[in-house]
């Protein structure tokens, strides 16, 4: 097969559309035979791309999965799809789920469950018990069999003394310890960012250093007892200011952001809209401005879908009452064509999306080259449509972006040759 | 009754509303003030129509304001409040109303702990929705009393000094007032210690603070003194309510100092905590008519919004 006119981006360099350069594929036995600027078409299957990108596919550094305890808002096979017609080729998804992934046989019955699924998942998994949260999970087995991180997704590591203990144990072994910095205490029932926005709807709201104290202190411990640390969810951009300066000071840090903190600001709080409830909640226009150039800049080193699947009835509620999170799967290439393809270069936006994610877990970066596996992914970057639920292949619908005009689509995915969408 | 262009389907927030909504209102409310004054103090005006009135918070005098605005309209009311309710059952908001909507109703006047109470019901059900009070967010009908009782002492409330003081942190009362007030052009002064005080509203409203009660007490032409919620006092909002009445009571001492000073209570009163305990009845107070007022503003608005429907 061969697939004429496609556009292929360098993603070292540093400047998006000036690094394309158009190309042909030959595909021959599952395999990449041929790249070329031109190749003669001769009696192949010809498929015209019309300058559609090409890449390797998305990795999402953070999405929830509803197996086991929650099937009605996500199963396997429902976020492989969504993933996939999203330009997702590998999820890492949480542990959240009911009971959490705390427990190496739970891990192993994840893993079997995804062995047959059109895309790669990986899976964190808890750094506590769920029970005993106080007390350090199996983390070097679920190691060995496959976890390739430890969390406490919802909770955050609030504890100093259990962070300081997770960097020791997890460093025989190089394991990455994810943090979700928040404190608590600050935090108790607010969920939207301390400012304006909240005044004018009547709450009090959080202020910036809920997160920011955490990260301080966070690097701190982690200058002290070194580690690998891994912060995700983050909304400030003095986070990120913090990170980035230990990161070259020798600390092994990373961080990430969810593509809505890249789009949302604290104005939306205006809406009352429960789909624009996310934790940690969107701050302030100038924030969102700083963390779009951050990412830019390539010092936040991960943008994920952070898709978080809700139920219906868990979210047609008060507000207060709503759970927060955003089922972000499905179109999440058309927010970043909508959204951002004019802030953030398509170079920075892949490094965020496909190389950084795989580099922090250690994974191999695929690549399309001559002689590789035809493992890609096509995507149009014009088409426009109009969001609708019975596009979603995720379970929940729970997103703002519904009814609204989005740009950009998976044209196709390749895997092994085989074209899957 | 007045021809003047109501758009307004809901009353959520008067953030939604322009100054002219807010004078023909005004105007309306003289005229059921009227009404209010005659022998027979009804009107068949909302005769067609049928009113559910949702508390799922205690109320006494909003309620009992609305209900009876509402038989002066001659509408049809019936009552629902959460402690009798499916509530507890594990009912949504959502399906609670919707089982009301099922009725043939109208209009529902709805108070809710929600700050998006109100708005989420009238983003998701057909009917006019009267907001009665959501969460710390909104209670437009006591801003627009309190405001209107005001232009009654001062005719126009151009230039006007208002000041607010108390617990503006917690209190839907006091945005509902900043928000009238300001879009008739009044100056508004608010007054706590600053743990009452919302971040940022002096930018977002143009309001200015001031901690001092002397002095502002000497700024203003009128004072709103907030019901102090006791409760606050456990979250350490406040030190002590001895310390909070030293700082922040309305004494009666400060009317003999300021003669001309209305006084004005969104109710229900601490009598000797935000105000001592004659305050209330003093010459300067207009407590009393507030509460005649809020008839007369909740058949307006009523009225006004059952045109739309």
């Amino acid at each position: 097969m061969l697939l004429k006119n496609l556009l292929l981006v360098d993603t070292k360099s540093k400047k998006g559309p000036a690094e394309f350069k158009k190309v042909d594929i030959l595909i021959e036995r599952q395999k990449i035979k041929k790249i070329s600027k031109q190749i003669a078409s001769g009696n192949y299957k010809v498929m015209d791309c019309k300058k559609a990108l090409v890449f390797e596919g998305f990795f999402d550094f953070s999405a929830q999965l509803g197996d086991p305890g929650n099937l009605q808002v996500e199963d396997f096979t429902s976020l492989s799809n969504a993933a996939l017609h999203a330009g997702f080729t590998s999820v890492c998804v949480e542990p959240n789920t009911l009971p959490n992934i705390d427990h190496p046989q739970l891990l192993e019955g994840q893993i079997k469950k995804a062995e047959h699924l059109p895309i790669n998942l990986f899976f964190k998994a808890n750094l506590s018990l769920q029970a005993q949260p106080e007390k350090l999970a199996e983390l070097y087995r679920m190691h060995a069999k496959g976890a390739v991180a430890f969390t406490m997704k919802d909770k955050g590591i609030q504890q100093a003394s259990l962070l300081a203990k997770a960097l020791e144990y997890t460093k025989a072994f190089d394991g990455l310890v994810i943090q979700h910095a928040f404190d608590q205490s600050i935090c108790k029932t607010e969920f939207v960012a301390q400012g304006k926005y909240a005044t004018k709807i009547g709450l009090k709201g959080m202020p910036a250093y809920f997160e920011t104290t955490r990260v301080a202190r966070d690097l701190e411990l982690l200058k002290y007892h070194s580690g690998r640390l891994h912060f995700s969810n983050i909304s400030r951009h003095e986070s990120v200011k913090m990170i980035a300066k230990a990161k070259k000071q020798g600390l092994k840090v990373s961080c990430d952001v969810s593509i809505w903190h890249l789009i949302y600001d604290d104005q939306s709080i205006e809406q009352l809209n429960s789909n624009l409830k996310v934790f940690p909640p969107f701050f302030d226009a100038t924030n969102k401005k700083k963390l779009i150039q951050a990412v830019e800049d390539r010092l936040v080193d991960v943008v994920t879908s952070s898709h978080t699947p809700i139920a219906k009835q868990d979210k047609m509620l008060e507000i207060e009452q709503a759970k927060p999170g955003i089922s972000s799967l499905d179109f999440f290439y058309a927010t970043y064509q909508t959204f951002l393809s004019d802030k953030i270069s398509w170079a920075s936006f892949l490094d965020a999306t496909s190389v950084q994610p795989r580099s922090i877990l250690g994974l191999i970066q695929p690549k399309i080259k001559e002689g590789a596996q035809a493992n890609f992914v096509i995507l149009d970057q014009t088409s426009s449509f109009k969001a609708t639920e019975d596009m979603m292949h995720s379970k929940s619908k729970n997103t703002p972006l519904l009814a609204q005009s989005l740009k950009g689509k998976v044209m196709a995915v390749f895997q092994n040759a085989k074209r899957l969408v | 009754m007045s021809k003047q262009q109501f758009v307004h389907k809901h009353l959520i927030s008067l953030e939604d509303y322009s100054k002219k909504d807010i004078e023909l209102i005004f105007k309306t409310a003289d005229q059921f003030k009227e009404v209010l004054n005659r022998q027979i103090k009804k009107v068949p005006s909302l005769r067609d129509k049928t009113i559910a009135n949702v508390f799922f918070e205690n109320s006494t005098r909003t309620k009992l304001s609305f209900e009876l605005a509402q038989k002066r309209l001659s509408a049809d009311v019936i009552n629902f409040s959460a402690s009798n309710s499916s509530v507890k059952k594990g009912e949504s908001l959502l399906d609670t109303v919707q089982n009301i909507l099922a009725m043939k109703v109208d209009m529902v006047v709805l108070r809710h702990a929600s700050v998006s109470a109100a708005k989420f019901i009238a983003q998701h059900t057909n009917c006019a929705v009267v907001n009665a009070g959501s969460g710390t967010n909104a209670h437009p009908t006591q801003g627009l009393l309190d405001a209107y009782s005001l232009r009654d002492k001062f005719s126009d409330l151009k230039g006007k000094k208002i000041l607010i003081v108390g617990d503006i942190l917690h209190s839907r009362v006091a945005l509902s007032n900043i928000r009238c007030l300001k879009k008739m052009g009044a100056k508004v002064k608010l007054c706590a210690p600053y743990t009452l005080v919302p971040r940022s509203i002096d930018e977002l409203y143009d309001v200015e603070i001031e901690t001092d009660f002397n002095k502002a007490l000497k700024w203003a032409e009128a004072v709103n003194m907030l019901r102090m919620q006791l409760e606050r006092q456990n979250e350490a909002y406040i030190t002590s309510t001895e310390e909070y009445v030293e700082l922040y009571g309305l004494k009666s001492t400060h009317l003999k100092m300021y003669k001309d000073l209305v006084v004005l209570h969104p109710g229900p009163i601490n009598r000797g905590i935000e105000v001592e305990f004659e305050v209330a009845d003093a010459r300067q107070s207009i407590i009393l008519n507030q509460v005649e007022n809020g008839v007369a503003i909740r058949m307006a608005i009523l009225f006004l919004i059952s045109q739309n429907i």
